[in-house]
């Protein structure tokens, strides 16, 4: 009867999981670059499959740790919005572990569902990239993966998606139906015990990642003298700082820019900005489009800066930096995509309303473009401080003890990873707009 | 499908009037059809002197933009929106600016000169329906429908909103409003009762008794 309502419940709200779906499928896509890495790396003998081994490594533990957050953030906002369904269910009996049973299914099956087309995909593009990639750096090389390489990416995949779903279902179970009962919309207020319970937990990274930083820069200067990763890790560890807070520092990041701006100027950008600054759900695309961008441009950053002060003039770390992020970017882009398809689908009434009072079709597509510009500004703002600080933390820290230090500022991969997250903004909202027209013709 | 059939009605501009009926018996299409919100099949709508079978879709949004307000049972303002924000919102769309003055007035008009800046999440049932009717004044419309608008309120709001209803009927204004409650419809100038589809009976400033039995009578 449970896998009857659970599968039942999922053929009707496909739209809402298709989110899931493509954050799993990137995943399992972008899993297939360390697994052509690790199965290239066993019929080789000599140094080069050490290295290869040690990049998989390092690629492995950023695609997982961008995959949870990305994966648990799309699952809280899916959970959220089916939250008057699992209110109904327990009115019509279904226990409130039974609810969150159900909820953790679906995540596993879209998740698997999800992950088999992206790791097919990847079966193609993994050792393309590969070879790409390193070619230069370690010579020729047989880039390859194999049926083992896609089962293990499948694998891998869904198990992080029903782990980083876990605390989505515990939610989706903890919805009191008394509240939908009385007209109570739960996903206007969130449950107190999991704001509490967040708000600790979001404290104690906070601090961890502070005091990292800290013992980061600190360090700096012997980890460039003996060839250490600290000039890695301080712009992804600074990033993650920032965006901790989550979307409502987000929202008022963009609420301070956006204000420039007349209000009388544009009635859809009005609507665009108070949609992304107020609503609940409207600020959440711009956290995973701040860590696409954010990633790799503090990554890059950190790595001149840290050359320049060891003397290793010329090598170009453009490449390197592809390869260890082209992953987490490209999956905390579509986590974008995904949370602005969400808020696409959870507003429909919305949409109504504006059409009722005589909207009409432009200023809708306009209103939903403005989002996405919005969005993807206040990431890129969001990316452009974690930027100067690096440069002025380390610059800093490293002129005392190595004056030929340079301070590193590229503004093109900037430039192209907002590029990249403003064309799948507009591709998600490219994709409602056949639904506003039908809405407006009707 | 066909929903209405032989129906024929007029309404004056400073008329108030309603529509009531039994569950299915088509008050809320006839409502939607006079809006211009729902096409007719056959026969014609005229809105404010216009045939709207002769325009095209744009321009029935236009027209409806321009010159009709609503009122729904489900309030439909727009959460992120702030109350004055929701009230200037249909005016602003038409491209019309709206002073500052005449939000407040507006607001003032329907008792929530004290809510401007609040959010519709935080405000009761009656206190969100006045503000869909200030956001309905606000864009001056030359009618006014109300499908259900005490539907989701207590009596003593639902007798609020009624009131606020009848202030706003002017010489120059209408208000067509579906009710399924028959001392909300007592209160109006004429009582159309729906029955499968037709006018069944038509009723000039009946009693709340008059009303029941009638509809009752329709059932």
């Amino acid at each position: 009867m449970i896998a009857r309502l659970a599968l039942q419940d999922l053929r009707d709200s496909w739209v809402l999981w298709a989110a899931a779906a493509f954050v799993a499928a990137a995943g399992a896509f972008v899993a297939l670059v360390p697994a052509t890495l690790i199965e290239s790396a066993f019929p080789i003998t000599d140094v080069t499959s050490l290295a290869l081994l040690a990049i998989a490594g390092t690629v492995i533990a950023f695609t997982v740790v961008s995959l949870v957050i990305v994966m648990g953030s799309v699952s809280r906002a899916t959970i959220d919005a089916r939250r008057p369904t699992f209110g109904l269910w327990q009115i019509g009996g279904v226990l409130p572990g039974q609810v969150g049973v159900v909820v953790f299914s679906q995540v596993v099956v879209v998740g698997i569902f999800g992950a088999i087309p992206g790791a097919l995909l990847g079966l193609w593009f993994g050792p393309v990239f590969a070879r790409a990639t390193l070619t230069e750096a370690l010579g020729a090389f047989d880039a390859h993966v194999g049926p083992t390489g896609v089962l293990s990416a499948v694998g891998a995949v869904t198990l992080l998606v029903g782990a980083a779903a876990i605390p989505a279902a515990r939610r989706a179970a903890d919805t009191p139906p008394v509240r939908l009962v009385s007209g109570i919309a739960a996903t206007d207020r969130p449950s107190s015990p999991g704001v509490s319970g967040a708000l600790v937990v979001k404290s104690v990274v906070a601090v961890a990642l502070a005091l990292l930083l800290y013992q980061l820069l600190a360090s700096l200067p012997s980890s460039v003298s003996s060839g250490g990763s600290q000039p890695l890790l301080i712009g992804p560890a600074l990033v993650a700082l920032m965006c901790l807070p989550g979307r409502n520092a987000m929202a008022a990041v963009a609420r301070l820019w956006t204000a420039i701006v007349p209000k009388v100027w544009s009635t859809s950008f009005m609507l665009a900005r108070v949609d992304v600054t107020r609503s609940r759900d409207g600020a959440a695309p711009i956290t995973p489009f701040a860590v696409a961008i954010g990633l790799p441009v503090t990554f890059l950053a950190g790595t001149s800066i840290a050359s320049s002060a060891s003397g290793a003039t010329g090598n170009d770390p453009t490449e390197g930096t592809m390869l260890v992020l082209f992953g987490p970017v490209l999956l905390s882009a579509i986590g974008g995509g995904a949370s602005l398809l969400l808020r696409s689908v959870q507003r429909r009434r919305e949409t109504g309303v504006l059409d009722s009072l005589g909207a009409g079709t432009p200023v809708m597509l306009l209103q939903r473009l403005w989002e996405v510009v919005i969005g993807v500004a206040t990431a890129a703002l969001v990316g452009v401080i974690a930027l100067v600080a690096t440069v002025v933390a380390e610059f800093w820290v490293l002129a005392v003890t190595h004056p030929e230090t340079a301070a590193y500022v590229e503004v093109r991969p900037l430039l192209a990873v907002t590029g990249l997250c403003l064309t799948i903004g507009l591709a998600v909202a490219a994709s409602g707009a056949p639904g506003i027209v039908r809405r407006s013709r009707r | 499908m066909e929903i209405l059939h032989d129906v024929s009605i007029e309404v004056q501009e400073g008329e108030f009037v309603s529509v009531v009926g039994p569950s299915g018996s088509g008050k809320s299409t006839l409502l939607y059809c006079l809006a211009g919100l729902e096409p007719v099949s056959s026969g014609s709508v005229s809105l404010v002197g216009t045939d709207i079978a002769s325009l095209s879709r744009s321009q029935i949004a236009r027209l409806r933009r321009d010159q009709v307000g609503f009122v729904f049972q489900s309030y439909n303002l727009l959460p992120s929106l702030s109350v004055r924000e929701n009230v200037e919102m249909q005016a602003r769309l038409a491209g019309r600016r709206v002073p500052r003055g005449e939000i407040d007035a507006s607001l003032q008009s329907v008792g929530l000169e004290s809510f401007g800046n609040a959010r519709p999440a935080s405000l009761s049932g009656g206190q969100q329906q006045r503000t869909a009717i200030a956001r309905a004044l606000v864009a001056r419309p030359r009618v006014l429908f109300a499908d259900e608008p005490t539907g989701a309120l207590d009596a003593v709001a639902g007798t609020e909103v009624i009131g606020l209803l009848r202030q706003t009927v002017t010489d120059e204004r209408a208000v067509v409003m579906v009710t399924h409650d028959p001392e909300a419809a007592a209160r109006t100038d004429r009582v159309l009762v729906m029955r499968d589809g037709r006018v069944h009976r038509e009723m000039v400033r009946p009693s709340a008794r008059d009303v029941f039995r009638a509809v009752e009578h329709a059932a």
